[in-house]
């Protein structure tokens, strides 16, 4: 059966605006905190968004919106992760200026010492921990964005910190060995 | 209860720096440019709420899903029409769009208000496809996309117009695994009247050394690595290198799985570290394959059992028993099957049987998770095929 035509194209267009204003630097920043290539985070940017406006009657309304669009966003990550990158066009002039906007943090050994215990976690792990952190979800919208129950996050997110903090313990020991 | 670590402070970046590294004017290209792309005006107009997403891969696996329905459920039947009447304009020319080879590269069968349109040549120029449909007023844009072998036939459409369940792909499953097969069918039936106007990709064999457009699983049925999960995950590269070795699959490329936040992710795929782990392996070209590796082991994937998955601990209870016993066990755990594969006595062959009336009486043989609680279910008329005890 064919849908009717388009009558509210404009409609259309101003939902798709008013999700993607509202959504952008969060996207934007969620891929830059995963992947150290400015390059690969405007890709992650143009395709979630692209994905957005094709599916755009299911995208949530308020702040729905923004946990839809993560698991967009997890999804391409994955793909990239795979070695499916593509260089969508869309994106051309994004990664030209992110190229000389983003500068990659440098950490303390502190800091260090923490993300790269992080970056020992597997991904599940590592994902939970920085949806809860760097994204600020809470038990509800991790499962949402995760598609587990509440109390499947609990235990996962507890497992997650005990990890990192083995992790950490571990690198600990280590650097006491070579210093001893 | 562990300390709580703060790992805030190393994001790399936070939502308001993020905000500040394009300009506005950069933001707004990208959405004019995304606004500017067609959309699928058949696209599925399901409205998602948290409440109800069990997760996002299923928004993703519905598309799939679509495609696997798509990728098996045509009407067979059609291509044995005696009735058959072909209707190819022969318009001998040199080497373009016309010439006979460009004619000859395609079959177009009208029978019963459908028309079947067969893919001679899946190696020829896709203009002359698209000049001989433009002719038969058949709408489609075709591409031909190198495939590894599980994934031969799979079509994948993207309607500007119409309903892309209209049209329904032909393919003989296994047939055209081995290149130059000349049973090797791959094509699609639409009806008659279709007035759409679709882009359409399908998956045909690779040549020696061509890289994939569509990777799929590695671990698909039809792949040299099907069977061996077990053989690959959580066993250190030492011993897993020489499982590859012996089916005669190298590693074109390397990935290291948790670097992602510390460098680029490539290594060297001749020299990987031989205690690390299998994170996830990717069909790259004919029996070439991208490794993603971790220092950590990783348990293996793809199985439906494993825990967190739906069906986790229930393989005892589904597989050699029958269907009748298993689906209620499906419906109780909202798993819904997408495709079904009925295997042939010896286990050599599949064909596709219709999901939604699966033969009671028959055996589930196999059950492989398509994302979110999707399932391909593999069944047989005998419990297991015989002397395998698969």
């Amino acid at each position: 059966m064919r849908s009717p035509p388009c009558a509210d194209a404009a409609e259309r267009q101003a939902r798709f605006e008013a999700v993607y204003a509202a959504n952008r630097a969060l996207i934007l920043g969620y891929a830059l905190r995963r992947t150290a290539n400015p390059d690969d985070a405007a890709d992650i940017l143009a395709e979630t968004f692209l994905t957005a406006w094709r599916k755009l009657a299911e995208v949530p309304a308020d702040d729905d919106a923004r946990l839809w669009l993560y698991g967009v966003a997890r999804r391409v990550l994955a793909n990239y992760y795979r070695g499916e990158r593509r260089r969508s066009a869309l994106a051309d002039r994004l990664r030209a200026e992110l190229a000389t906007s983003y500068q990659p943090p440098e950490y303390g050994s502190e800091h260090a010492r923490i993300a790269s215990a992080l970056a020992r976690l597997p991904e599940e792990q590592r994902e939970l921990l920085a949806l809860d952190a760097w994204e600020g979800l809470d038990y509800g919208q991790l499962a949402v964005v995760l598609g587990c129950s509440r109390n499947a996050v609990r235990i996962r997110l507890h497992r997650a910190r005990a990890r990192l903090t083995a992790e950490l313990a571990d690198i600990s020991h280590r650097r006491d060995d070579i210093h001893a | 209860m562990p300390d709580i670590i703060d790992i805030t402070q190393v994001a790399p970046v936070t939502d308001a720096q993020a905000a500040r590294l394009a300009s506005p004017a950069v933001f707004s290209d990208l959405a004019r440019q995304i606004t500017a792309s067609p959309v699928p005006e058949s696209a599925p107009r399901r409205v998602w709420s948290a409440r109800h997403a069990r997760s996002p891969r299923d928004l993703w696996s519905r598309r799939r899903a679509k495609q696997r329905a798509l990728l098996l459920g045509g009407p067979l039947a059609v291509l044995a029409a005696v009735a058959a009447l072909l209707v190819t304009v022969l318009t001998p020319g040199d080497n373009g769009p016309d010439s006979q080879a460009a004619i000859q590269a395609v079959s177009f069968i009208k029978d019963n208000g459908y028309i079947t349109v067969i893919i001679r040549n899946l190696y020829a120029d896709t203009s002359w496809y698209n000049a001989d449909l433009a002719r038969h007023h058949i709408d489609i844009t075709l591409h031909l996309a190198p495939v590894p072998p599980s994934l031969v036939g799979y079509i994948n459409s993207e309607t500007g117009s119409g309903s892309p369940s209209e049209i329904k792909p032909i393919t003989k499953p296994g047939s055209c695994r081995a290149q130059g097969t000349a049973d090797c069918r791959i094509g699609f039936t639409i009806p008659d009247d279709f007035h759409g106007q679709v882009d359409m990709w399908i998956g045909r064999p690779a040549r020696p050394g061509e890289q994939y457009q569509v990777a799929g699983s590695a671990f698909n049925r039809g792949e040299p690595l099907y069977g061996l999960t077990d053989q690959i995950f959580e066993h250190p590269l030492s011993e897993v290198l020489p499982v590859l070795a012996q089916h005669h699959v190298t590693v074109a490329q390397c990935r290291e799985e948790g670097v992602a936040n510390a460098g680029s992710g490539i290594c060297d795929p001749s020299n990987m570290p031989a205690t690390w782990y299998i994170r996830d392996v990717t069909p790259w070209a004919p029996n070439q394959v991208l490794l993603t590796i971790d220092p950590l082991p990783y348990p293996a994937s793809g199985s439906i059992f494993t825990a967190g998955e739906p069906l986790a601990g229930l393989q005892d209870q589904i597989i050699g028993h029958p269907v009748s016993e298993v689906l209620p066990l499906f419906a109780q755990h909202n798993v819904t099957v997408i495709q079904c594969l009925a295997e042939s006595a010896d286990g050599q062959s599949t064909t596709s049987c219709d999901p939604s009336n699966m033969p009671a009486t028959w055996y589930i043989r196999d059950v492989s998770t398509n994302g979110g609680n999707q399932v391909t279910v593999v069944i047989g008329q005998e419990k297991s095929v015989p002397g395998t005890g698969h």
